[in-house]
């Protein structure tokens, strides 16, 4: 039954070529009209394509760790802020700033201003008094921002000594030099409450190590000062971040410092033109090198200049379908299509090699062209189809970067078969009528001949080294590790990739951090689940796990601590007029009483119950200099409260394993990221589609080759090089010091299609033993060859581009096809030698 | 006649406790007949009566007329100046408290609570810039406030009215033509003035690292 239906499937594929050929050979014009007919609006589509450059939108972040992640970046504005970091010497930085901050305060885009804010220091002048104004609002609610832990401070200004003491120290501020700064603070807080909270406002809004020492963002060892600025427009708007980036680089030319740019969005932007520049110089040098080895191979002009007609046919019209189906494309994914350079090309050596071959053994350019069409032509489906088999399996994937890496390449691998398959056969009648060849001299063999003589005569010893060259590749593939750090995969020279590192490496509290997301409707209750967070948060940090954790409630109490605070101050205050002798106090200490008038009624209703303090505290502190504070930990977005905790830790010591077990008990549903969840879950994501990829295409390779092969012969050659170049190709990342990541890892897929196709070839041609068994070898192993060398020259140029995910799949792909090759051209024939007894020449 | 002009301080003279130490060098003498001078001469005169000096000690006597008080706060204690950038400040009791300004890096301490507060200043706000604003001869004037000078005798005054709403409102300086400082009032927005009456300032003494000490 499945013997039939793989014969029916032959006989369609045998006639769907034959009819290939017809129209090819006979109907040129047939074939420009078709082209033209699919260019059209393939060309429509690739116009109204959007391309990406968000490194975030490669993977999917429909929930999880990275959705409240990128949720994050946009609730508090940090994806949209542009991050300036200087260099040099200290004496230096200082100025370099000063001016620089200036010149971004004052930079225009279309006439507007660039920036909303531009924040280059921590002390600001003119933010004293909203900051008084605040102090002084949080000195009359101790209820909100003192815990019982300070009441006893508290307790001890409200005694007649107490007082006394504290306005003595009020005297003297205000009799010093600084009591012109220390007034606004003393006529709000006269007993010097501020003692007692600003400690945990300081604790709270210090996110970043930085010298305390300084006014400005600058790291303890006086190298490296952060400007924060925020631009006017979002910047996703692409046509304003270029212009604003174009802005910033007059604006940083000439300065006396280095000054590097970073921020989430703006990044993308700043190595747009690198980016693009690296992609389109790959393009060229494999494209070079492809049209090189070609016509260095066959020495024929006209056939090597339609190799870009081809490859360019071929990926137009992927990105167009695709554009079809994608509103947007990332620009990673688009690079990929120059896998298509050599995949595309191979078909093109493939039949050509056949024409030539037939050309040369005497046949007519139509009958030489039917036999390459349909004979070999046949093989190359097959392969074509396993190579784009595996890749268009990938789709299946909910990873945007192998859903798009295998649609474009998988559509590019048909399309460039079928460009090949009608638009050779006219080019090269018009070759052999316009400039035929005087004689077909013999292709060179590449030493293929002695190749194929020395693996029958050493069969034996090859099997060997190859089963023993399997099993150390093997051996070393276990030790393969994975690499879940994101960064390694975006470009090495990313000027906001290396500032990105600078910082943290200069400011950050810890290497790691870990945030928590409370969510709710209702802000008290969304404060006191927090707090169950923060007290587990408390208890880590303590045992010496975390290093640091910061959050809204280290500054303003949950209700539950609310009403614990103002239980104790009614107790403790019970019976006393702490107002009226505050107020005796000042009259003894020579103060005017009126304008203390807002701070005795402040301590009169210290032990008041008063509903939603935390609502009015939130609003006061958004209201002051301290509103950054508030802008990190807590966020109204769409009606809900998100209270955001954040916890910093070094590594190992932590285990965030049994943190977030514990956390999700305690607080079930709460939302936890970082950057290690945010790898897991993306690792995660790729171990799924990894695993129905791998089945899918497997089984599509499978199904594939059994209806090409009738025999099991033929199905093992073809997966054995496979095989073994898949091994070797994990056995030699181990050796090169590579590791698996979320990218490379489809590459084994891929290496499935591809890889296959030169055990088909080669058993398609020199499988059967017999008379001339040996020129078929050198034949198929030719066009093998120039295959993997092509491949290679296309997937070269990955290995070398700036771009950590590209640059891991270049490398493992090379060593794949590198591989299959040598397995197919050394160890078949071999292992083939073994099943029969081919003569040789 | 008083002539005005408008001109603009560097940002160390905006509103902030630097305007207080930055002044607090200057002192006032007996008012005569009044000559009037154009701001750029009033500034000239007081970069001239620097030119050389690279330090200074003074006793000081301190009124301060506040909104919060009802009494006078009058104290009185002793400055030291040493370029390029530090300044001592200290309150005898019974309003103790010792300031120094290193470069721009302020700190306060109150010797009766052995407490420190240390408050960073940004860079221009130092003395430094000040300093280096007067080396230069001055023959244009920055933008941003209003200035007024004139001399009675010897003594010559300068009157800087600061634009803006906050802060201080117009700082007097009297000085004699060799520099040294006699008084500085400085009046504030809010009606708060203060009154630094300079006494026995000794210029070019030889001040060390440690007359420039806390504790």
């Amino acid at each position: 039954m499945i013997s039939r239906l793989f014969a029916l499937l032959n006989a369609a594929v045998t006639a769907h070529l034959n009819w290939i050929w017809r129209v090819s050979v006979r109907s040129p014009r047939m074939v420009a009209f078709g082209t033209l007919l699919l260019l059209i609006p393939a060309l429509w589509s690739v116009a109204t394509t959007r391309f990406e450059f968000d490194i975030f939108r490669l993977f999917p972040a429909e929930k999880g760790a990275l959705r409240l992640f990128l949720d994050s970046l946009e609730w508090t504005g940090s994806g949209q802020e542009a991050f300036f970091v200087l260099e040099g010497a200290k004496g230096e930085l200082i100025p370099a700033a000063t001016e620089f901050a200036q010149k971004l305060s004052a930079l225009k885009v279309d006439g507007g201003p660039a920036f909303k804010k531009v924040t280059w220091r921590t002390v600001d002048p003119a933010e004293a008094e909203p900051f008084a104004a605040f102090v002084g609002y949080a000195a009359t609610r101790p209820e909100l921002f003192l815990t019982p832990a300070e009441l006893a401070g508290l307790q001890e200004r409200l005694t007649p000594q107490g007082m006394e003491r504290a306005l003595r120290r009020a005297t003297t501020e205000l009799a010093g030099q600084a009591g012109m700064v220390s007034r606004g603070l003393i006529v709000r807080d006269p007993l010097g409450i501020r003692e007692l909270i600003l400690p945990r406002l300081r604790q709270a809004s210090q996110t970043l190590d930085l010298d305390s020492s300084s006014p400005y963002f600058l790291s303890r060892d006086g190298r490296l000062l952060v400007i924060i600025a925020e631009p006017a427009k979002p910047v996703q708007e692409m046509a304003f971040a270029r212009k604003l980036v174009a802005a910033i680089n007059v604006a940083r030319a000439g300065s006396r410092v280095k000054i590097s740019c970073a921020g989430a969005h703006l990044s993308a932007v700043i190595d747009e033109a690198s980016m693009k520049g690296n992609i389109v110089s790959c393009v060229i040098s494999s494209l070079a090198v492809v049209l090189g080895l070609f016509y260095f191979t066959y020495r024929r002009l006209l056939p090597t200049l339609l190799i870009p007609v081809i490859i360019f046919f071929g990926a137009f019209l992927a990105l167009g379908s695709a554009g079809l189906f994608l509103s947007s494309i990332h620009i990673i994914s688009f690079a990929f299509t120059a896998l298509i350079i050599g995949l595309g090309t191979d078909y093109s050596i493939h039949i050509y090699d056949r024409f030539y071959s037939e050309r040369q053994h005497g046949a007519e350019t139509e009958e030489a062209l039917r036999l390459a069409i349909t004979d070999t032509g046949h093989g190359v489906f097959t392969a074509a189809v396993t190579t784009a088999a595996p890749f268009l399996a990938l789709t299946i994937s909910d990873v945007r970067a192998l859903f798009e890496l295998g649609l474009l390449v998988g559509l590019g691998v048909l399309f460039s078969l079928y460009a090949t398959y009608f638009f050779l056969p006219p080019l090269l009648i018009f070759a052999e009528r316009r400039f035929p060849l005087a004689i077909y001299r013999p292709l060179p063999s590449f030493g293929l001949g002695p190749l194929w003589d020395c693996c029958i005569r050493r069969r034996r010893g090859i099997t060997i080294v190859t089963a023993l060259l399997i099993v150390l590749l093997l051996g070393a593939a276990t030790r393969l590790g994975f690499e879940g750090d994101l960064k390694k995969l975006q470009p090495r020279q990313s000027e906001a990739l290396l500032t990105q590192e600078k910082i943290e490496q200069h400011l950050n509290l810890s290497p790691k951090s870990l945030m928590i997301a409370v969510e709710g409707s209702d802000l008290s209750q969304v404060l006191a689940r927090g707090a169950r967070a923060d007290a587990l948060a408390e208890r880590y940090r303590r045992q010496g796990e975390l290093v640091a954790w910061s959050s809204l409630g280290q500054i303003i109490n949950a209700p539950r601590n609310q009403k614990v605070m103002t239980g104790l101050l009614t107790t403790a205050l019970a019976g006393r007029d702490s107002a009226g002798e505050l107020r005796r106090a000042l009259e003894r200490g020579g103060f005017s009483i009126e304008p203390f008038a807002p701070a005795l009624a402040g301590v009169a209703a210290f032990a008041d119950s008063r509903p939603d303090g935390a609502a009015e505290a939130v609003k006061r502190l958004s209201a002051s200099p301290l509103k950054g504070v508030v802008e990190r930990h807590l966020v109204k977005h769409d009606g809900v409260w998100r209270l955001l905790s954040h916890l910093s830790y070094n590594g190992e010591e932590f285990h965030r394993e049994r943190f977030l077990a514990e956390l999700a008990t305690e607080l079930p549903g709460v939302r936890t990221t970082g950057v290690d969840l945010v790898a897991e879950q993306l690792s995660s994501s790729v171990r799924r589609s990894f695993g129905w990829t791998l089945l899918l295409g497997g089984i599509l390779v499978l199904l594939l080759l059994m209806s090409h092969f009738e025999s099991k012969a033929g199905i093992f050659a073809s997966l054995f090089p496979v095989f073994a170049g898949g091994v070797a190709m994990l056995g030699l990342m181990v050796f090169t010091g590579m590791k698996l990541n979320f990218m490379n890892s489809m590459v084994i897929i891929t290496i499935l299609g591809m890889g296959s196709d030169y055990g088909l070839h080669i058993f398609h041609r020199a499988g059967s033993v017999g008379p001339g068994q040996r020129e078929r070898f050198i034949q198929a192993g030719r066009a093998v060859l120039l295959s993997a060398l092509t491949t290679i020259a296309g997937f070269g140029s990955l290995a070398f581009t700036d771009y950590g995910a590209m640059s891991s799949i270049g490398w493992a792909t090379n060593y794949g096809i590198a591989a299959t090759a040598l397995f197919s051209l050394i160890s078949l024939p071999a292992l083939l030698a073994l099943r029969g007894s081919p003569k040789g020449s | 006649m008083i002539r005005t002009h408008s001109f603009s301080v560097p940002p160390c003279l905006r509103g902030s406790a630097t305007v207080v130490l930055l002044l607090s060098l200057f002192g006032v003498a007996t008012m005569a007949a009044a000559e009037p001078l154009t701001p750029v001469e009033g500034l000239e005169l007081l970069r001239r009566g620097f030119a050389g000096m690279t330090d200074f000690t003074a006793e000081i006597t301190q009124e301060k007329q506040l909104s919060l008080m009802k009494k006078k706060l009058t104290s009185t204690g002793r400055v030291r100046f040493r370029r390029p950038g530090s300044f001592f400040m200290e309150i005898f009791a019974p309003y103790s408290s010792r300031l120094l300004l290193e470069k721009s890096d302020l700190t306060i301490f109150y010797p009766a609570e052995k407490s420190r507060q240390k408050i960073p200043l940004p860079a221009e706000e130092g003395l430094g810039r000040w300093f280096t604003y007067l080396d230069k001869p001055i023959t244009t004037l920055p933008e941003g406030v209003q200035l007024q000078a004139e001399r009675h005798g010897e003594i010559c005054t300068l009157r800087i009215a600061p634009q803006g709403k906050q802060g201080v409102r117009e700082l007097t300086l009297l000085f004699l033509d060799d520099g040294r400082i006699k008084r500085v009032i400085i009046e504030e927005q809010n009606g708060d003035r203060n009154s630094i009456t300079f006494r026995n300032m000794k210029k070019n003494v030889g001040l060390t690292d440690k007359e420039f000490r806390l504790e």
